[in-house]
């Protein structure tokens, strides 16, 4: 697992560094520098697709991180299909490359800087990530949680005494009045 | 005299655990979520964190239980409330840093800071794949600070102290809803909640027409309302607004975090039918004013320079960045650096000058506050009409917040010292964003953000800037939220103390 973590964190690595790419290829913190320079034109961005698939009718939004930052990508229904997987917590979603036209504002969706795809590649499918739980976080939940809990009783049984809600044995017995002095 | 200030101290210690104890209780709710996600890891760490908090505000809360009857004063409630929101950020940082998801504990504080503050700065790695406990807490942590963690104690956890009031105005917060203190704190907490549940829903319908499926549409819905309503500007996801590429989403935000930003005395009038208040108020006028001429500044200066493609676009962008920056929300729809490479001096300006004004008084919301700019125009406006007419004359100030209001000198004097405070302490965050290698149009900006607890960035604020510039932002957002005095008087006890028992 970890492998395949360390392989995918230097595939995202790989994408992100300009000296990797050739061409019209830039990563998301070029595009957003630049972004004068790249307004119009035709670029190629990789990234992994994180949190959902927002479909709007017979075209999706993809928001595509190259590790540093994420890209709003722009692309038909039928070419998203590929995509299954968005990156969450308990997973790493699919890592996608896109060609399409990138727009520092994009005059179709109110100004957004985004990018509309014209073609989509897979190239590695997202998958499950397992987060384990060490035993000393167990132990040092166990050892805070009882005492604290405790305390907590004191604290409620404390101010119940004091507002005479709650009377306790530690309340002294009332000495007169007692139907039953002896009992 | 030595037993009495004992027995003050006692008590103020008393109180602080209480606060510490509600945060340690708050816990919980992080906790369930992470259990029904199955995010189990997560769990343990809320667990580990609300115990922490728990174990400290207990033995407080008891230590100085022989106290709390005891009467306290300004300073002792002012010392209450800056000292709830110090320990506080300490121990509910445990779990951000038990994460894995911050550098160090000092990037965790800042969060904390951050978010209990309504700021929305954030020093998180990888949020995209942050759990949803993680989430749940850092969206709880801002909405429970808007409304305070004072008045979160005193309204569940705190019954009929006399003292009360003076806690509440030490967290910057001095309208009398009710009677008194608690059932005031109280009715903050139900005009919140009542609005929770209906933000929660239009935002659930808002992101459902955005594409999120109907569960992840919910826990969006649910978390950005937490932080519009409070002004504070986190978002579940690193593009913020712009993830959900959606007008409806923006406009619903926009919405909230208006009305987020207006005094509780004003939601009060108006839910109690006094609806003519809206629009005679002069914290709604003068943001009507201040709104209506940075809008055009703004815009101006993005036609200006062609940032956007038509005059439309400049306007939708500008304005959301605008208006989130002077609710002091936070909320973006560009880039951090775009400001810095796209927008130009006479938007940022503009931008600039509206974090620093801020929304309203007794809000949520952090800056100047409309009602000081209120009294100071007033003021100005009386002393220039005092000029040209004759000597004789008597000139009063008069201003309309709730009723008709003649602010004697002392109100007029105080709008006057918040506000000069404010803008030393804008200064001296500028000086350090400066002395820390930053240019001055982007350490200003920063520092508007930091000093008016708003959360737009220009990218200075990052896991990787300098930690004396991340010691200073956390000390300039929580002087600025708890408005100076709650601080001031908690650093003049504690070197009064130094100077008594260490200094020989």
């Amino acid at each position: 697992m970890y492998c395949r973590k360390l392989v995918f964190m230097i595939l995202l690595l790989l994408m992100a560094s300009p000296s990797s790419v050739s061409g019209e290829e830039a990563g998301s913190v070029q595009l957003i520098q630049q972004a004068k320079d790249y307004d119009e034109r035709e670029i190629v961005y990789s990234g992994e697709v994180i949190g959902d698939i927002l479909r709007a009718g017979d075209h999706v939004w993809l928001n595509v991180s190259d590790g540093r930052s994420a890209m709003g990508v722009w692309v038909t229904a039928e070419l998203a299909g590929a995509v299954e997987i968005p990156g969450r917590y308990s997973q790493r979603g699919d890592v996608i490359r896109v060609t399409g036209r990138f727009s520092r504002a994009c005059p179709e969706h109110g100004g957004d800087m985004d990018l509309h795809a014209q073609s989509l590649v897979l190239l590695e499918r997202g998958f499950p990530v397992g987060h384990a739980v060490p035993a000393w976080k167990a132990w040092l939940a166990a050892g805070t949680t009882v005492p604290a809990l405790l305390l907590l009783i004191g604290v409620v049984r404390g101010f119940s005494q004091k507002r005479g809600l709650r009377p306790t044995r530690f309340t002294p017995p009332y000495p007169y009045g007692r139907l039953n002095p002896k009992a | 005299m030595f037993a009495r200030r004992a027995l003050r101290d006692g008590a103020v210690w008393h109180y602080i655990g209480l606060v510490l104890i509600g945060m340690g209780l708050v816990q919980y709710i992080p906790l369930m979520m992470s259990l029904v996600c199955r995010e189990w890891d997560m769990a343990l760490d809320f667990l580990i964190s609300s115990s922490s908090a728990l174990l400290v505000g207990g033995a407080a809360a008891l230590g100085g239980r022989q106290s709390r009857r005891t009467k306290l004063g300004w300073s002792q409630g002012m010392m209450v409330a800056a000292g709830s929101w110090f320990l506080g950020t300490l121990l509910c940082a445990l779990p951000y840093y038990l994460s894995g998801n911050y550098r160090s504990y000092l990037d965790s504080c800042f969060d904390v800071m951050s978010g209990l503050t309504t700021t929305g700065l954030t020093m998180v790695q990888d949020l995209d794949h942050l759990s949803d406990g993680l989430n749940m807490w850092r969206h709880l942590l801002t909405f429970i600070g808007g409304q305070g963690l004072v008045v979160l104690a005193l309204s569940f956890l705190v019954k009929g102290t006399s003292g009360a009031y003076k806690m509440y105005v030490g967290e910057a917060k001095d309208e009398r809803l009710m009677p008194n203190a608690v059932s005031t704190t109280r009715y903050i907490w139900l005009i919140s909640l009542i609005y929770l549940v209906l933000g929660t829903l239009v935002l659930w319908i808002a992101g459902i027409t955005a594409g999120l499926s109907a569960d992840r549409a919910f826990l969006h819905g649910l978390w950005v309302f937490m932080a519009a309503w409070s002004t504070g500007g986190f978002a579940p996801m690193s593009q913020n607004i712009l993830y959900y590429h959606s007008a409806f989403y923006e406009i619903a935000t926009m919405v909230f975090f208006i009305i987020g930003s207006f005094n509780f005395a004003l939601h009060y009038a108006v839910l109690t039918g006094k609806r003519r208040e809206l629009v005679r108020n002069v914290e709604t006028l003068s943001f009507t004013v201040t709104v209506t001429v940075l809008t055009l500044i703004t815009t101006l200066g993005l036609m200006r320079l062609n940032v956007y493609p038509d005059a439309a676009a400049a306007f939708r962008k500008g304005f959301y960045q605008l208006i989130s920056g002077h609710t002091t929300t936070g909320f973006m729809t560009v880039y951090a650096r775009q400001f810095h490479y796209e927008w130009g001096d006479i938007a940022l300006f503009a931008i600039i000058s509206a974090m620093l004004l801020g929304g309203s008084a007794c809000s949520t919301a952090g800056g100047f506050k409309g009602l000081r700019i209120g009294i100071i125009a007033h003021t100005l406006g009386r002393e220039t009409r005092r000029m040209a007419l004759p000597d004789s004359t008597v000139c009063i100030v008069k201003y309309h917040h709730i009723r008709d209001v003649v602010p004697d000198e002392a109100q007029i004097r105080s709008a006057f010292m918040i506000v000069i405070l404010y803008i030393v302490t804008f200064a001296v965050g500028t000086l350090a964003g400066m002395l820390s290698g930053y240019s001055f149009g982007m350490s200003a900006f920063e520092s508007a953000s930091v000093t008016g607890n708003v959360g737009l960035s220009i990218g200075v604020t990052q896991p990787s800037m300098p930690s004396a510039l991340k010691l200073t932002y956390i000390v300039i957002m929580w002087v600025a939220r708890l408005e100076f005095m709650s601080v001031l008087a908690m650093a003049v006890n504690i070197a009064g103390k130094v100077r008594k028992n260490v200094l020989p």
